[in-house]
């Protein structure tokens, strides 16, 4: 039996991601679009470079120089968050429709963790889709060692989606101008260790998404100061 | 505590994660110095180390006295290692201590090799090819499967349909069962390149220590126990092919020694070196007809050992190339960053997490960054109201917790 309140919560969760999905689906869309071009256009270069040079060069130089076959896919991760981002914020900040939506008698940092949640919802499905679909190109042409391997280099990349979608969030409510250049640095810092090439290890990769999940609660700090309108 | 600063406190922790991750980079970018490593080789005409490396005007090579020697003279006293350019200006010695120089052993002897912590460490994907050790061609080629070795035995795919080939798989794990062999396998080195003048296939140590050699013998599998010895915990093997014949690689042990893995039934020779740290050092190994140069480094010196072709010690030098010029640079550092953050570590193959504390120097910085805090806070205070909490910050984070402090103020 679910307790009224949480009942509510859900209720008003519901609400919220219908509201953000209204406000982002175009741009949404447009970058399920975009990824599933260059999910496409990686999937025919895989299998031409196999073609053209014989499938155990291309397993070699993928195994023996850890040539990443996918890694035209680096950055868009980091583009879906940074363009999802702007179409479910932007408005917010441009028509200062924030205040209304602080005003109601709902405590702040709610509302802002749940259209945060509610952004992450849906970002999420749209990297799990490019996960799934390159797992299943990577599947048809090698066996499973090199999937993981796969799987395990794009992981950052894909926890740079998610943190320049939660920097955004969290930083557009702030209302001084130094602290937010302050947090974009922060942020931008935090996502460039995330593009490092090389073979993280299973701690570096945990702690990187610990530090990643701790960018939507910044919000709690600048929800505050944009309520409180603290110079 | 309220919700906000909470909030806050999240903020200042990611704020000096990012410093503590970028602060000590530009530090270094600034001041760090280049320095040089010196070459060391044995003579054998001396009887003694020559040091070769940058000076004043250029590379300059030494003895262990601090006598000076030209390049010329340099080649003549190490004329094994130098004997294509002896030989070039006609000037090669017929011996030397009575050693006939001919050309088939000064060249077979001509042998390097070098193992840093980064190659030792790096991760690979763990599939390999199986090359034909025994083709009748003079080039090896490369198959279109490659291997994997799991608890069920080896697979082979082949790599042009992406499927296990059944058959040679049942081939190979049976005769590798036969041999004795436990799987999964715990470590698995070869030297996957057709770059080589013939195929040694791999070492393979199974999953109760034992070490295996796995080749591939006119298509059929032959897999030999090496009868490696007890108590060699083997942390990395370096295999390399080459016409010597004498050895087929080294095998460096979790506790630091480096054995060679000799044709001779196997056995494992034990190097005649000390002080060497797998973890921290490279190791390189310099080959010629009369010396084998066995060469630790670290950042601060290179220790040589000299041995004959028998792996007897001839000679040993520890030389100390680091001039201090950094130290300064590093006392400032430890005094101003209390720790650093990092992933990357030139030491390391593998992106991990490197948490280094500056040691006792820091608490001076510590202690004023704390009063530093102290004194901002108390001017602050009008505003912002004052917090000890703050000050805790600056006290056991330092110069990051400072500027994070001082660019997030305080919330009630």
């Amino acid at each position: 039996m679910l307790s009224l309140e949480l009942q509510g919560n859900i209720k008003m969760f519901k609400a919220i991601l219908y509201k953000e999905w209204l406000k982002v689906r175009w741009a949404y869309i447009a970058m399920l679009l975009v990824s599933l071009l260059v999910l496409v256009y990686i999937w025919m270069t895989v299998s031409k470079q196999i073609e053209f040079n014989e499938a155990k060069t291309m397993w070699s130089v993928i195994i023996f120089r850890k040539y990443k076959f996918f890694s035209d896919l680096q950055y868009i991760p980091l583009v879906i968050g940074f363009i999802v981002g702007i179409a479910q914020y932007a408005p917010e900040a441009l028509q200062s429709r924030l205040k209304l939506t602080l005003h109601l008698p709902v405590k702040e940092n709610k509302i802002l963790i749940q259209m945060l949640f509610a952004g992450f919802v849906l970002i999420g499905l749209l990297f799990l889709f490019i996960e799934i679909f390159l797992t299943i190109i990577t599947g048809i042409y090698f066996p499973s060692e090199i999937v993981s391997d796969m799987l395990t280099t794009i992981y950052p990349w894909i926890l740079s989606g998610f943190a320049v979608y939660f920097a955004i969030g969290s930083i557009f409510v702030e209302p001084v101008w130094s602290r937010r250049i302050t947090l974009i640095i922060t942020s931008i810092a935090l996502i460039s260790i995330l593009f490092t090439t090389g073979d993280f290890t299973f701690s570096a990769l945990l702690l990187l998404t610990i530090v990643t999940f701790i960018i939507p609660f910044w919000t709690i700090l600048t929800g505050y100061n944009f309520k409180r309108g603290i110079k | 505590m309220t919700i906000s600063k909470l909030g806050r406190i999240l903020v200042l922790v990611s704020i000096v994660f990012v410093l503590a991750n970028y602060l000590p980079d530009f530090y270094w970018l600034k001041f760090d110095k280049p320095v040089s490593k010196p070459l060391i080789g044995y003579s054998p005409v001396l009887s003694q180390f020559l040091i070769g490396g940058k000076s004043a005007d250029g590379f300059a090579w030494k003895d262990e006295a601090g006598r000076n020697y030209s390049r010329n003279e340099w080649e003549l006293y190490l004329p094994a290692s130098n004997y294509r350019q002896l030989l070039y200006e006609n000037i090669l010695p017929d011996s030397i201590n009575g050693e006939k120089m001919d050309l088939d052993s000064l060249r077979l002897h001509r042998i390097s090799l070098r193992v840093g912590p980064d190659v030792i460490s790096s991760r690979w994907i763990q599939l390999f090819p199986l090359m034909e050790s025994q083709s009748g061609r003079v080039r090896l080629t490369m198959l279109d499967d490659f291997f994997r070795i799991d608890e069920n035995g080896i697979t082979f795919i082949d790599s042009k349909t992406n499927e296990n080939d059944a058959a040679k798989s049942k081939i190979f794990t049976d005769a590798m069962l036969k041999a004795g062999f436990n799987f999964p396998s715990k470590l698995i080195a070869g030297n996957p390149s057709t770059m080589k003048p013939f195929d040694e296939g791999y070492f393979v140590i199974d999953s109760d220590n034992k070490l295996f050699q796995l080749k591939m013998v006119k298509g059929k599998p032959f897999v030999k126990y090496t009868k490696n010895p007890e108590g060699v915990n083997i942390k990395f093997i370096m295999m390399m092919e080459n016409n010597l014949r004498n050895f087929y690689g080294i095998a460096i042990s979790t506790d630091n020694k480096i054995y060679y893995i000799l044709y001779d039934d196997y056995k494992f020779l034990e190097m005649p070196i000390d002080k060497y740290d797998h973890t921290m050092n490279r190791f390189v190994y310099m080959g010629d007809y009369l010396v084998r140069n066995l060469i630790i480094e670290n950042d601060t010196a290179t220790a040589n050992y000299a041995t004959d072709r028998n792996n007897k010690l001839i000679k040993a030098i520890d030389y100390k190339f680091y001039d201090g010029s950094k130290d300064a640079a590093i006392s400032a550092f430890n005094l101003i960053f209390p720790f650093s953050l990092s992933f990357e570590e030139p030491k390391s193959g593998v992106f991990d997490i490197f948490f280094n504390h500056s040691g006792i120097q820091s608490v001076w910085g510590l202690i004023i960054s704390a009063v530093l805090a102290f004194i901002i806070l108390r001017k602050r205070k009008a505003a912002n109201g004052f917090n000890y909490f703050d000050v805790l910050i600056a006290a056991f984070t330092g110069i990051y917790g400072l500027i994070a402090i001082i660019l997030i103020k305080n919330v009630e």
